[in-house]
């Protein structure tokens, strides 16, 4: 089982100190969740894991396709095309050796091919998100190279007019012990991204991550975006095998990357 | 963990069911992985990890046997890694009748296995049991509750006839103001040792506190911490 763990590869984020506290990145049999405040670049993460989960085997990525489930409808393809020129840019720069090698599978590295290897759900209500749930067993049996689930968000569609409380909490467990029943057999990464609440404890308003403490032990590992100054920055809150830690990462034209790189970045607007 | 050995009085005993429940990312699952680890290195038996949200890590598990104190190695460290992985027996189980199915096996292969000392299963850890009931308890009917007192029943039989210790873990939800541990009013009689923890924010220092123990004084608190890897 030990050889097993370390065979296996991990999902890069694209931004290295973001990988480094990670542990090499999003593992893959496990359900991590991403949660901030909005405009920090959740959907930005998501979408740029969906791209790298793509990266072929030749260039140290897993070559899978990804399934990226959206509630709120930040689903941007020009950002995503974006995204995918910035990543394809970033592999010529690192291998630049392969060139030569490879001239038919660099015909494959183009973005329209990346873009069709994610399959987009779009969800209306939570009724929705529960069958899209169930549905997905039989769509990974059939489609064996998806690598990666993102859901954005999990929560939206619980939050609002949910009358009854305990069913709420009945159904979010249910829903997250079949995610993680998906990533163990099918040897896949889940993603999950969640918003932030406020919550008054200790007499002061705090920031929590939303649906309430029952949920936040279905996830393996947690990872909160936050704001430090004018810099974005990540805290890995829950991990079984890695310590806490937190980085600053940027958000570019490119995607996500390491802090302090030269290329634009998009100022705090808030 | 010394501080939580002393707490629970000379260690996890066998043939009583012991819960640690604790706020997320607390080190729950860090005192599975460790108990796991130690009964494994020392040749006390076998343990059966069942693993609810897949953070059962043999890297983990590597990390804390290099953390033994010296006096007690007497292997190579990659064969006492082999063994002690061999020992440890993970499954996973995502709903409650799964968990049922898995009891039941290990109830029949305890019954009619010729006790081999170092291959008989003597630590069940359940990391977690909370998270298995969730979608069960609650609402109006109360077959939910009917199975966790079923649960409870099952793993106190096999602790007491088979000589196991049972570990485990359970979460905490939001009261009436404060946090209380999850799985309510009729959970609580079941175990025979409830052990609370909590991480202060930001470091790696723990407290953990007795909420119940059959024969020792309850409330008192230990620090300790878990060494990063």
């Amino acid at each position: 089982m030990l050889s097993e763990e370390q065979s296996q590869k991990h999902i890069t984020t694209g931004s290295g100190d973001l990988n480094g506290i990670l542990g090499g990145g999003i593992h893959c049999k496990e359900v991590t969740e991403i949660g901030g405040v909005p405009g920090i670049g959740k959907t930005q993460l998501g979408i740029q894991l969906a791209i790298n989960v793509q990266i072929p085997v030749d260039y140290g990525g897993l070559g899978g396709k990804a399934i990226y489930i959206d509630t709120e409808g930040s689903f941007m393809v020009e950002r995503v095309y974006q995204i995918a020129e910035g990543c394809i840019s970033d592999i010529m720069e690192y291998f630049p050796c392969h060139h030569d090698k490879s001239s038919s599978g660099q015909e494959n590295l183009q973005p329209e091919s990346f873009l069709a290897g994610i399959y987009y759900f779009r969800i209306c209500s939570y009724t929705e998100q529960i069958a899209v749930i169930n549905y997905l067993e039989k769509f990974l049996g059939e489609h064996k190279d998806v690598r990666i689930v993102i859901i954005d968000s999990v929560t939206f569609h619980f939050r609002q007019d949910f009358d009854d409380l305990a069913l709420r909490t009945r159904v979010l467990c249910g829903l997250s012990l079949k995610l993680m029943k998906l990533s163990k057999s099918y040897n896949l990464a889940v993603v999950l991204l969640n918003q932030v609440t406020t919550k008054f404890t200790e007499g002061s308003f705090q920031l929590t991550l939303a649906l309430g403490d029952s949920w936040s032990h279905s996830c393996t590992n947690r990872l909160i975006l936050y704001w430090k100054g004018n810099e974005r920055c990540a805290y890995l809150d829950k991990s079984p095998s890695l310590p806490v830690a937190s980085t600053p990462y940027a958000v570019t034209s490119k995607g996500v990357r390491d802090a302090g790189s030269s290329s634009c970045k998009r100022v705090r607007v808030m | 963990i010394p501080s939580i050995d002393t707490l629970l009085g000379g260690g996890l005993r066998k043939g009583q069911l012991t819960e640690i429940t604790g706020q997320s990312s607390s080190g729950k699952t860090q005192v599975c992985l460790y108990s796991a680890a130690h009964v494994a290195a020392r040749h006390m038996g076998a343990v059966l990890y069942l693993d609810t949200s897949n953070s059962f890590s043999p890297s983990r598990i590597a990390h804390i046997l290099d953390e033994l104190p010296i006096s007690l190695i007497k292997e190579p460290k990659d064969m006492r890694l082999k063994r002690v992985m061999s020992s440890i027996i993970c499954e996973s189980v995502f709903d409650i009748f799964a968990l049922f199915e898995v009891l039941d096996r290990l109830e029949v292969s305890l019954n009619c296995k010729v006790t081999n000392g170092s291959n008989k299963i003597c630590l069940l850890i359940i990391d977690s049991v909370s998270s298995l009931l969730a979608p069960i308890i609650g609402g109006k009917n109360s077959q939910g509750r009917s199975m966790m007192i079923s649960v409870a029943m099952i793993l106190k039989k096999l602790a007491h006839k088979h000589n196991l210790s049972v570990l485990v873990t359970n979460h905490m939800v939001a009261g009436n103001g404060a946090p209380k541990p999850a799985l309510g009013e009729s959970w609580k009689a079941a175990p025979h040792i409830r052990l609370m923890i909590s991480r202060d924010r930001g470091s790696n220092i723990c407290t953990a506190t007795t909420l119940k123990h059959t024969l020792l004084a309850c409330g008192r608190h230990m620090k300790f911490q878990f060494l990063p890897s």
